[in-house]
């Protein structure tokens, strides 16, 4: 029987070259089809522990499993079609001179035969909305279109679990939910998903689980109305929790932490003003 | 890989001036063109080393050097001992191809320019982190500006230095965005896969580098960088007792090798 755990840390520990401890001790299963943020401070050590997921960075200390492989003795290449990375720019991963090739490049790279790769780049490309740009130089594309090419490039080698590194930084609103809404996409079809971000209201709209991290340890781990309560912690970690949820916590208006504006709104109406729907009455 | 950035504040030739370090690797450099004798090269080399072991920087940067400069120096020592115009010919390989200069002898003074050329190129290579691994880059700014070079050329020389480590960190975050994309590896497997890899790393790299260079321009030109009128230094230097025995030695240096050269020695 297929183990649901798909990734397992167990005292992972991880030390640079210079000396740097980045990660000490850390002991952690992400199942499958979950959705989970990282969050903290910068040098915090999220980066550092995502990258273990695919190989980039081997333990110094410890073991990391994904899928039922340890990670130490495989090259990324053999874990690239298991865990797919996305990273910040964008433009660290493109280099053809199309949308079509970059996201035949790794199909090809892992010797898969021309059919196949014609199959899958149709598959991508009308997947992710992006047949109209497929014959267009990747670096004439807008950078939201870009960071979805760059998405493209993972999802062409099929990955159970999606990595995303600050998945819309330098983004600007409508940008940012449009990566997002591709994200939940790819976790409503059963994938699992890890992103990293600052963005408290990202994780409390997105996230199901939430992750924070200091001084290359787990702070807090668990889904975000737990984690957003701690909000002395957070603030200690340099982290805030949404605007809305402080707000709420101040004004004590919930024993349950409220995550977005629209749980505010609801909330709001059912409990703490019975009758909004006689007061819409009176002004209709 | 070598960082030459990281500024080694403990060696003796820290304490030097900038312009003192530049003119004694001036000289170096100088002698190490003079010569074309291996065994006059090979004293030149042995100072460098001398001065290598008085600076207290680590050794193992020379052995980093000479892993870079081993295929470089094989081809070196290759094309001199075939095509340097020897007379004292030791074997026969094949008949004269004339229009590249081969005389179809392997010769001895061909083997020993041959050595001599990759021994130069040596003595050039392990001389230049002795300057800038003990000098800070605007000590070094400095240096070159009261040395008469145009400000422009020493600020594009030592913000050339400065970026060498954003590059190798965006080298080295590219090369696992295409390991992510099944690239198998970077340094083995076939030709083509190499080439294809080493395609998937230049192009980022390449154009992140030229997006750089035009913010950098921006940032400069927004803080003043080229304005009109006499520009001022917020460091100054002085030189010390040290520098000046630094200057003499290196003079000295200078005017020995180049008269050794007038004389018709140190040469093949």
């Amino acid at each position: 029987m297929e183990s649901n755990d798909v990734i397992q840390c167990a005292r992972l520990s991880h030390t640079y070259p210079n000396g740097v401890q980045a990660l000490l001790n850390i002991d952690l299963t992400i199942q499958r089809g979950e959705y989970v943020a990282f969050v903290g401070q910068n040098g915090s050590g999220k980066t550092t522990l995502v990258k273990h997921f695919n190989g980039l960075l081997k333990p110094t200390e410890g073991t990391v499993i994904v899928d039922g492989f340890e990670t130490k003795p495989l090259k990324v290449s053999a874990l690239s079609c298991r865990v797919g990375y996305v990273f910040q720019n964008p433009d660290d991963m493109l280099f053809c001179s199309s949308v079509a090739e970059e996201i035949a490049y790794g199909p090809k790279m892992l010797g898969q035969p021309p059919e196949k790769i014609q199959q899958v780049v149709e598959h991508v490309l009308a997947e992710l909305g992006l047949e109209e740009l497929c014959e267009m130089h990747p670096f004439a594309l807008s950078l939201g279109d870009r960071q979805r090419v760059a998405v493209a490039c993972a999802l062409s080698l099929n990955p159970e679990i999606f990595v995303f590194d600050e998945p819309t930084t330098g983004q600007d609103y409508f940008g940012g939910e449009s990566i997002m809404h591709l994200i939940d996409q790819l976790h409503a079809a059963g994938k699992t998903v890890i992103f990293i971000t600052h963005d408290m209201p990202l994780v409390a709209e997105h996230a199901r689980r939430v992750i924070v991290m200091n001084q290359g340890q787990i702070a807090l781990d668990g889904p975000p109305q737990e984690v957003f309560q701690h909000s002395v912690l957070l603030r200690s970690l340099s982290l805030r929790s949404p605007q809305v949820t402080r707000l709420a916590q101040n004004l004590g208006l919930s024993k349950r932490t409220i995550l977005s504006v629209k749980e505010m709104r609801e909330w709001l109406e059912n409990e703490y003003l019975p009758a909004p729907q006689a007061a819409r009455g009176i002004v209709h | 890989m070598i960082n030459l950035n990281q500024t080694a504040k403990n060696s003796p030739l820290y304490r030097l001036d900038g312009r003192s370090k530049l003119i004694g690797i001036l000289a170096i450099f100088i002698l190490a063109i003079v010569f074309s004798h291996p065994f006059y090269v090979l004293a030149l080399l042995v100072i460098v080393m001398l001065v290598w072991w008085i600076a207290r920087l680590p050794f193992q940067i020379i052995v980093d050097i000479l892993k870079v400069f081993f295929v470089i120096a094989l081809i070196i020592l290759l094309v001199q001992v075939f095509f340097y115009p020897g007379k004292i010919n030791l074997v026969r390989l094949s008949d004269p191809i004339k229009f590249i200069g081969f005389n179809g002898y392997l010769t001895l003074d061909g083997i020993g320019f041959g050595i001599a050329m990759v021994l130069r190129l040596f003595v050039i290579m392990v001389s230049a982190p002795l300057l800038v691994m003990t000098t800070p880059l605007p000590d070094l700014m400095v240096a070159l500006v009261k040395l008469k070079v145009p400000y422009r050329f020493a600020f594009i020389m030592t913000t050339a230095l400065s970026l060498l480590p954003s590059i190798q960190s965006r080298s080295n975050l590219i090369q696992q965005a295409q390991l992510c994309r099944g690239v198998t590896d970077f340094d083995s497997g076939k030709l083509w896969d190499r080439l294809r890899g080493t395609a998937g790393l230049l192009v980022p790299l390449i154009l992140g580098s030229f997006r750089d260079s035009q913010t950098l321009d921006v940032a400069m030109s927004s803080r003043a960088f080229g304005a009109p009128g006499r520009r001022t230094f917020l460091i100054e230097s002085h030189f010390s007792l040290l520098d000046d025995l630094v200057l003499g030695l290196s003079a000295l240096l200078l005017i020995g090798g180049v008269t050794l050269r007038l004389l018709g020695l140190g040469i093949l």
